[in-house]
């Protein structure tokens, strides 16, 4: 899907997005970005402006009221079936909540996509640990209560990068973390965007400095400014 | 290898299924088990009473009374005739001697001796075959009173009327047995795929966060309906064979009695071996239904 898409053109696009939920709560109105192959781009809001409802639609769990949403020149919403699992596959995500399995190790939860992607349990498990190693998580053999924070959200970070997507979106990565797990895990993202990942990060604040690179949008009373 | 490699982690998920709530899993098989157990054990039981059904006549009969000057060529002829007519499986020839005979065995009348005349006529016993219906009985009868020999001609159609009743209402309650069993059957599946489910939102959640398609998501319910059904065949074909080798001889002494021999068996292990697979199938299309479902109204 993305080897066809033209290398200059914007991985991730919204085009005059608006997104109500209910006539008395507007979350979005008329929002415009585009991020790039190779960006990282953080954006900040109160809580409650819309950012993870602006990750949402990109990874095609919400369909936009008004306007478009494109990730590599598809529209999630719009898609069905095979077509939105393809999409879906070549998206990482990284949910506020983690979402780690608790019945089975870090090792398997970072296996999971690899396998629902067709791999072979020797395969999923290679590129899982390559995954981990990437994300500095050397040994994930242990269930992830027996993990801390910052580990965790390392290991989910492994986890959404196993698949090798073109776009990571990744929701409140620093939300619980220290100043300095916070500026590792930034370090970390910049680097997959140097790799050449669109990398898109919600966040209520600024948690430690964000690297030179990294691109600032704020989300503010469903508008976004540079 | 792609195939095989989603297929194995079903079964591994079932597994895990399986440990999240182990005491409902038992529970579904043992209700499995008591659905099953019912119609399997009256199939063991009809299957093993065929036989002896097979000897009794349950044809209906017209006794085709014979005027006394028919001479015995013509019988003969008229014998033949009608064993050759459509629908009809025997007919016997009771002499008139032969009934007289049998009369004075069964009064025990000495009397009948001293008679200067055989009062009795030669009879034709026209037995049709079983699958003959009662209509067709009084046709049949109206036929045979008209030909040439015939002074009278007497079927008891009432029997056979209460036979084929019997018979009716049997089919419609091995039926009825049988669409409850297996709606019964549907019920534990569903409900079982709803639980686990529940159990399971947390993995649901993430399997669709890392982009896994609806049949990935579906397979270890499909797998785990599949086995449930299955072990619940295989506990039934124990219970079974249990009662049946517990109740076999006190039912072969009362076939006994009535000059029969009744042998109570499980069905032959090649017909369990479909039944096994048939309740895996079903139960596995019917898992993969629910869990389709249950993801859509989840989604």
């Amino acid at each position: 899907m993305t080897q066809a898409y033209p290398a200059n053109a914007p991985l991730i696009e919204l085009v005059r997005v608006r997104k109500d939920f209910g006539p008395a709560r507007p979350v979005l109105r008329e929002v415009s970005f585009a991020v790039e192959r190779g960006q990282l781009v953080v954006l900040t809001g109160a809580n409650g402006a819309g950012k993870s409802t602006v990750l949402q639609l990109i990874a095609g769990w919400l369909a936009p009221d008004e306007g478009r949403v494109a990730v590599a020149g598809e529209e999630p919403a719009r898609l069905r079936g095979a077509a939105l699992t393809a999409l879906r596959r070549a998206i990482g995500i990284v949910p506020q909540e983690l979402q780690l399995l608790s019945d089975r190790s870090v090792l398997e939860n970072v296996m999971l996509p690899a396998l629902a992607a067709g791999l072979s349990r020797k395969a999923a498990r290679e590129r899982a640990g390559a995954a981990l190693q990437r994300v500095g998580l050397a040994d994930g053999d242990a269930p992830p209560a027996r993990f801390s924070a910052g580990a965790q959200q390392r290991a989910a970070l492994a986890r959404a990068i196993v698949n090798r997507p073109a776009v990571l979106l990744v929701d409140e990565p620093t939300a619980f973390l220290d100043a300095a797990a916070a500026a590792d895990l930034l370090h970390l993202l910049a680097e997959f965007a140097q790799a050449g990942v669109a990398v898109l990060m919600a966040s209520h604040g600024e948690p430690a400095p964000l690297p030179a690179a990294a691109r600032r949008l704020r989300l503010s009373e469903g508008r976004i400014s540079e | 290898m792609k195939a095989l490699a989603v297929r194995a982690h079903a079964l591994r998920e079932m597994a895990r299924l399986f440990r999240r709530r182990p005491g409902s899993f038992l529970l579904a098989v043992v209700l499995a088990a008591a659905a099953f157990t019912v119609p399997l054990a009256g199939a063991s039981i009809a299957r093993s009473a065929a036989p002896l059904a097979q000897q009794l006549p349950i044809g209906p009969e017209i006794n085709l009374f014979l005027a006394a000057s028919a001479p015995t060529t013509d019988i003969r002829q008229l014998q033949s005739q009608l064993a050759a007519r459509p629908g009809v499986a025997q007919v016997e020839w009771i002499t008139r001697e032969a009934a007289l005979k049998a009369l004075a065995q069964r009064t025990g009348s000495s009397g009948l001796g001293d008679l200067k005349a055989n009062p009795l006529p030669d009879v034709l016993v026209v037995t049709l075959s079983a699958q003959t219906a009662p209509g067709e009985v009084e046709k049949t009868l109206a036929e045979l009173r008209r030909l040439p020999r015939v002074e009278s001609a007497v079927a008891d159609t009432g029997w056979h009327r209460q036979l084929t009743a019997i018979l009716r209402a049997a089919t419609l309650a091995v039926a009825l047995v049988g669409g409850l069993a297996a709606a019964l059957l549907v019920l534990i599946v569903l409900a079982s795929v709803q639980l686990q489910l529940t159990t399971s939102a947390e993995y649901v959640r993430v399997l669709r966060l890392v982009g896994a398609d609806t049949r990935f998501m579906v397979r270890p319910f499909a797998y785990a309906g599949a086995l449930t059904l299955a072990l619940g065949m295989l506990a039934a074909a124990g219970l079974t064979w249990a009662g049946l080798a517990a109740v076999a001889p006190q039912a072969a002494d009362l076939a006994q009695i009535y000059g029969a021999t009744l042998s109570l068996q499980t069905l032959p292990p090649q017909w369990l071996a479909a039944l096994l697979a048939a309740a895996a199938i079903v139960g596995g299309a019917t898992a993969a239904l629910g869990a389709r479902w249950g993801l859509r109204r989840t989604r």
